[in-house]
This record gives structure tokens, C-alpha cells and sequence, in this order.
């Protein structure tokens, strides 16, 4: 399984923000655990769907993968290559990569810059190409993110939401990476253009071989762009199986929950449909429940539940829980 | 109420024919025209825009940003800012306690006696609808004392058993607690108290839980569907989300261009839609509910994008992305017309005449 068609290796990643507190001597009096030891692989020219609620630490995690954000713990591989033990000029020879596509297009498109600017930043930045190869580069690549060519004097405010969007892929995908985290690409877009930003993502997968986290909160889009999927609930993966397992049979107690919460566009099955309603809402991660950070809300939880955090496992083969109560008999089945 | 019109009786003929078909509407819209004068020009945001609604029924209006779908049920209860806001034409008659009135001739005074007592409303972001320095038990009361005429004591009791029936743990100490000691879930079951204190006719529900967790958005919809049941109040509840509204509503309205472009029964339009629009829309849609086929078919992809409001709508609002378009989209609007029982559609082409109503392209 560690052969060669594994990508990324994470191990343990944790990336915890301290809490600090008192005037004048501040002292560390706790910690934010947005990502609290998560351990899984991403194979070549796969989708790995990471899914969760808002403050479950799933964009914490695509961050610190990229070291974007600086792991307390934990590591990452990139083939062979520790990415957490880097230093800052052999990190900077393995961006090209790994990149990264960002929710809010407005927010991380210089609105200052025209979209050819934009776009051939990363290039002109590695410092290889002459300007010509730059423009040439451009071009190609507006024109593979369906963009016209001749926008390239446009600045953002001038495109769409969907557009924008499209800027920011082409600039994720300028220097040729090899893994591209998608941080809830498709969030601020309305339906129709997601659909179009989705198979544009699906197709450029296809045509370069590449290979996506693709980190969002709707389950359906997760459902419909991903061969496998993990589920996060503050800090930690509660499931990770491929797509159809996950969610035709859900093994965790949450991921049951979370996929029967999602509303269905067909009123006839909606009628039907049994839905868990938890009671409650996600604790504050700065106060983290003891033992199954889901204790709190899970309808199953027993005495082990409280005390004893529940190991991530392999409970068959290729599909890992984390849940004391999952087996492949289905103990972990809420009855509805 | 000086300002209120009883046109009840100027209204018998044009409503006859669908009085006699499904009963009286307790509201009724007709050819609503909304503008906005922008820096940037007018702005044509909701263009001629027909709809009723029956004692008792959930309306879906669904719809993408800019759609007009907030501004046509803002306007309606006079929460559009006029300026740059003006209510061009149209009327919305509302079969108030004592007889028709219609929203957009009221003055303030009569529209805000109306707000909060007949008419409920519940918006996308509770924090900024609540008032932040006044305990939530006290808002809640407030409209009873001023819609019902309750006093204080009265109003504390109600408020208290409503918080209970809103899911509220502890009601009697969180009479007292202030908007931000709640969350983001609950913040919003206050508003829902709030919206249907005064056992309102008619609900306007402008997304209410699009910023929310999916898990508390459950909790929500489950919450509504039992007050809309228990209670019988009409409601209209505008969505992006498709889902959403699915579970909710027995009629949908789908809005493009500031225009309603099909409207009818639940079951029926997301099973047949006849607009090439609203099969767009939900082919566009994954469903965690797809099977393994529909996994690996790409979406249904509209091409190009919403139309300019800048510019005043002369022909179809979606013909320059419609794969079905004839030269008449191009040259007239199409008006929406009854389009068999209860289904109300605005298309020259009708995809229940086309064949395969899903595959727009």
C-alpha cells in the first residue's frame, strides 16, 4: 500500500494554536487542537474528499500539509520527501508541486493585478522563463481553464465569481503540480457555476494526471468528486473509506448522522428519508469533550466513550474508524 | 388604520377564476417591478413578478444570486431601502384580520403593524436581526405586547413556553441570556420564536439556514416543518438549495432574471421540469442519494452566465444560455402561463414537448 501509488503520506499531523492568557505575563494556558493527529495516504491521481463541519480543522489540515501553515506535529510526505523537516530553500524547490486552490477568489486574486499578472506569478517567481515564455504560458493557460486569452489585461473585479475562480486554478496549475489541495473551491459559487468549476476540476484531473485533497463541507459535491472520502469532527478523522462504502454504509456514529442530515433535491425520497438529528452543536475546539471528541452528541456513547479516545483503525480492508463500538458486523449502527 | 385600502371588493373579478379553483389566497401577487438606482445604472431587479399563495402553503422560491428572489419578498414587506429601492409597479394583496390589503400602497405605520403580528419574518443571519444589548425573552415579549396586547407578565409566560417550543433547553434562565451567549443554531430558534410569536398568517423565511452546519440545519428544518404543521401558517421560504426546499415545500417557484420562470407542485417540478432552466438547475446538483451511475456522469453544466440587470429584460433572461432556444426567446419575454394543474411555466420550448427533460445541452 506504501508502494508507488501512494502520493502524500500524513502521519499524525497535528497543528495546535495556543491559547494564551494574563497581562502582562502571558502564559500558555491551553490550546486550540484544530488538527489533532489525522493519519491517512492519498494515492496518485486520486480525490481524496475531506468533509466536516465549519471548525472541524479540515482546511487547518490541507494548510499544514503544504506547510502553509507551520505542523506542531506529526509529519508529511510528498514521495519520499519528509515535507515537515524541510528547510526553507529545499521547500521552496518542491512548491511547483503542490498548490493550492482557495475558497474566496476575490480575496486571494491582488485586485491591483491584471489576471496575466496573476496567473504568471508563480512562473516569473521560479525566475526560468523569459517573458515571452511567460506570456506564451499564460495563454495556455486561460485557454485550459476555459478562460479567453484576451482577457489577460482584465483585472478580477472585471470577472465573475466563476471566472475568478478559474484565474485561480490556472495560477495553481502554472508551474505544473503534481497535488493540488482545493480548499472549498466551489463554496462561493452559485449552482450552475459549480457545476462548471466541478467538471473543469474533474477534466484538468484526467488531461495532467494530477492529484487532489479537495477539502469542502457539501457532501453531495464531496460524494460526486471524490474515490475516497475522510470525515473530520474538531481535529480529528472519525471515517475514511472509498466514496461508495462511506456513504451507502457508514460505519461512525457522526458520519451516519452527517449524511442523513444532508437534504435531498427530491421531495418523494425526502418524505421517506429517516433522518438522525443530533441534538446539540460541535463543542468549542478550544474545550475539546474528553475520550470521543463526539461523545457529547452521539446517541451511542457509553462509559468507554467518555474516558478513552477510540484509535483510528482498519476495521476492513482500505476503510479506517475511529469508534469503539465500529465492527464489520455493524455495532456502530444507529437504529432509526 | 387610516392607510389601508379595502379593495377586496375591486379585486372579485380578476381573482374569480382562481378563487373558484383553489380558494382564496392569503396572498396575492401581481406583475411586482423593482428597480434600483445604482451609481452604475438602473439596476432591474425583479421584473414583473406574479405569484399566490393559499392559506397554509409552503411556497419554495429557489433561485441563484441575483435572482431577485430576496428583493421580490423584501419589497413585500417593506424591508427593500427606498432610495436607491423603488417599487415600480405591481401589487401584492394580503388578506389581512380584517379584510385585503394591499403591502406595497400600505404607509409605514400600517406595514409595521402588520410586520412581527400577522406577518412573521426570518433571515439568513440572526446576529445581525437581534438586537445585541436587549435579554432575547424581552424581544420575543415585545411583539406580544405590541401585537397582541399582552402585558408584561403574560408575555413572559408565552415567551417562556415558545423558547420550550423552540427547542430551547432552561427557558426561564435563558429568558434573560443575551443574543451572543447563544449559538449560531440557537441564535437562530430565537428568530424562529420571534418570526412566529404573534401566530402569524404568513412566514418569509430569506434562507434561514444557509450559514448554518448541515447537523444544526437538520435540526432546523425539522424544527419549522413541526411549527408550520402544529401552527398552519403559510410560509415562504426562499433557498439557493435545492434540498432544502425539496423536504419543505408542497409548491417551488424557480426565479432567474428576476423573473419567476416555472413554478408548481413539489413532486411534480423536480420530477418533470418543463423550464430547460430548472432542469438545469438540478442537474447541476449532486445528491448524496445519487447512484453509482450518476456518480460518474459529469454535471449538468449551464454554460455562460446570469443575465445583466443593467439592462431591462426584452426577451427570455436565459436564451443567451439555453441550449433549446427558438428566435422568439430572442425576441419577446415569455409571459408565464398555466401550463397544466398548478404548474405555471414561462418557456416557449416546454421540455415536457421536448422529450428528455434533463439533458439541457
Amino acid at each position: 500500500m506504501y508502494g508507488n501509488q501512494v502520493l502524500i503520506r500524513v502521519r499524525s499531523l497535528e497543528k495546535h494554536f495556543p491559547v494564551r492568557s494574563g497581562l502582562i505575563i502571558s502564559r500558555q494556558v491551553g490550546a486550540v487542537k484544530a488538527v489533532d493527529g489525522i493519519t491517512f495516504d492519498i494515492r496518485r491521481g486520486e480525490t481524496l474528499g475531506l468533509v466536516g463541519e465549519s471548525g472541524c480543522g479540515k482546511s487547518t489540515a490541507g494548510r499544514a500539509m503544504l506547510r502553509l501553515l507551520e505542523p506542531t506535529g506529526g509529519q508529511v510526505f510528498y514521495e519520499e520527501t519528509d515535507v515537515t523537516g524541510l528547510e526553507p530553500e529545499a521547500l521552496r524547490q518542491l512548491r511547483p508541486a503542490m498548490q493550492m486552490i482557495f475558497q474566496d477568489s476575490a480575496a486571494s486574486l491582488n485586485p491591483r493585478h491584471s489576471a496575466g499578472k496573476i496567473i504568471g506569478e508563480p512562473l516569473r517567481i521560479q525566475g526560468e522563463h523569459t517573458p515571452q515564455e511567460v506570456r506564451a504560458r499564460v495563454a495556455e493557460l486561460m485557454e485550459l481553464v476555459g478562460l479567453n486569452p484576451r482577457w489577460t489585461r482584465r483585472f478580477p473585479h472585471e470577472f465573475s465569481g466563476g471566472q475568478r475562480q478559474r484565474i485561480n486554478i490556472a495560477r495553481a496549475l502554472a508551474l505544473n503540480p503534481r497535488f493540488v489541495v482545493c480548499d472549498e473551491p466551489i463554496s462561493a459559487l452559485d449552482v450552475s457555476i459549480q457545476a462548471q468549476v466541478v467538471n473543469l476540476l474533474k477534466e484538468l484531473q484526467s488531461r495532467l494526471g494530477l492529484t487532489y485533497l479537495f477539502i469542502a463541507h457539501d457532501l453531495s459535491m464531496v460524494k460526486h468528486i471524490s474515490d475516497r472520502v475522510a470525515v473530520m469532527y474538531l481535529g480529528k478523522i472519525m471515517e475514511l473509506a472509498d466514496r461508495r462504502t462511506l456513504f451507502n454504509e457508514p460505519l461512525h456514529p457522526y458520519t451516519q448522522s452527517l449524511i442523513s442530515a444532508v437534504p435531498v433535491p427530491n421531495p418523494k425520497l425526502e418524505r421517506q428519508r429517516k433522518r438522525i438529528i443530533l441534538a446539540g452543536e460541535v463543542p468549542n475546539p478550544a474545550d475539546a469533550p474528553s475520550g470521543c471528541v463526539f461523545h457529547t452528541r452521539c446517541p451511542l456513547a457509553y462509559d468507554t466513550c467518555r474516558t478513552t479516545v477510540p484509535e483510528f483503525r482498519e476495521v476492513t480492508p482500505g476503510r479506517f474508524v475511529a469508534c469503539h463500538l465500529a465492527d464489520a458486523s455493524g455495532g456502530s449502527r444507529i437504529a432509526v | 388604520m387610516s392607510g389601508k385600502r379595502n379593495i377586496g371588493a375591486s379585486l372579485k373579478p380578476a381573482s374569480s377564476l382562481k378563487a373558484a379553483r383553489t380558494g382564496q389566497p392569503i396572498l396575492r401577487v401581481d406583475d411586482l417591478v423593482v428597480r434600483f438606482d445604482t451609481v452604475e445604472g438602473l439596476i432591474h431587479a425583479v421584473n414583473g413578478v406574479s405569484f399566490s399563495l393559499q392559506p397554509g402553503e409552503v411556497l419554495g422560491v429557489v433561485g441563484e444570486s441575483g435572482c431577485g428572489k430576496s428583493v421580490t419578498m423584501m419589497s413585500l414587506i417593506g424591508l427593500i431601502p427606498q432610495p436607491p429601492g423603488q417599487i415600480v409597479g405591481g401589487q401584492a394583496l394580503f388578506a389581512a384580520d380584517d379584510g385585503p390589503v394591499d403591502l406595497l400602497a400600505l404607509d409605514r405605520k400600517d406595514l409595521r403593524a402588520l410586520r412581527g403580528g400577522q406577518i412573521g419574518f426570518i433571515f439568513q443571519d440572526p446576529i445581525s436581526s437581534l438586537n445585541p444589548t436587549m435579554p432575547i425573552g424581552r424581544q420575543i415579549a415585545e411583539s406580544m405586547v405590541e401585537h397582541l396586547h399582552l402585558n408584561e407578565s403574560e408575555a413572559q409566560r408565552h415567551t417562556i413556553a415558545l423558547l420550550r417550543d423552540v427547542g430551547i433547553a432552561d427557558a426561564e434562565n435563558r429568558y434573560h441570556s443575551y443574543p451572543h451567549e447563544f449559538s449560531g443554531g440557537m441564535r437562530q430558534r430565537v428568530m424562529i420564536a420571534i418570526a412566529v410569536a404573534c401566530q402569524p398568517k404568513l412566514v418569509v423565511a430569506d434562507e434561514p439556514t444557509t450559514a448554518l452546519d448541515v447537523t444544526v440545519q437538520a435540526q432546523i428544518l425539522e424544527l419549522v416543518r413541526a411549527l408550520q404543521q402544529e401552527m398552519g401558517m403559510a410560509v415562504i421560504w426562499i433557498s439557493h438549495d435545492l434540498g432544502v426546499v425539496a423536504g419543505l415545500a408542497d409548491r417551488i417557484a424557480v426565479m432567474y432574471g428576476g423573473t419567476i420562470v416555472e413554478s408548481g407542485p413539489a413532486d411534480d417540478l423536480f420530477e418533470r421540469p418543463r423550464h430547460p432552466y430548472t432542469a438545469g438547475l438540478l442537474g447541476a446538483m449532486p445528491s448524496v442519494a445519487d447512484d453509482a451511475g450518476a456518480e460518474d456522469r459529469p454535471l449538468v453544466s449551464i454554460e455562460g452566465y446570469p443575465p445583466d440587470l443593467l439592462r431591462e429584460l426584452v426577451c427570455c433572461p436565459f436564451a443567451n444560455r439555453c441550449s433549446y432556444a427558438v428566435e422568439r426567446c430572442w425576441q419577446e419575454r415569455p409571459p408565464l402561463l398555466s401550463a397544466g394543474r398548478q404548474h405555471e411555466l414561462a418557456c416557449f420550448v416546454d421540455l415536457a414537448t421536448v422529450g428528455s427533460s434533463g439533458d439541457v445541452r
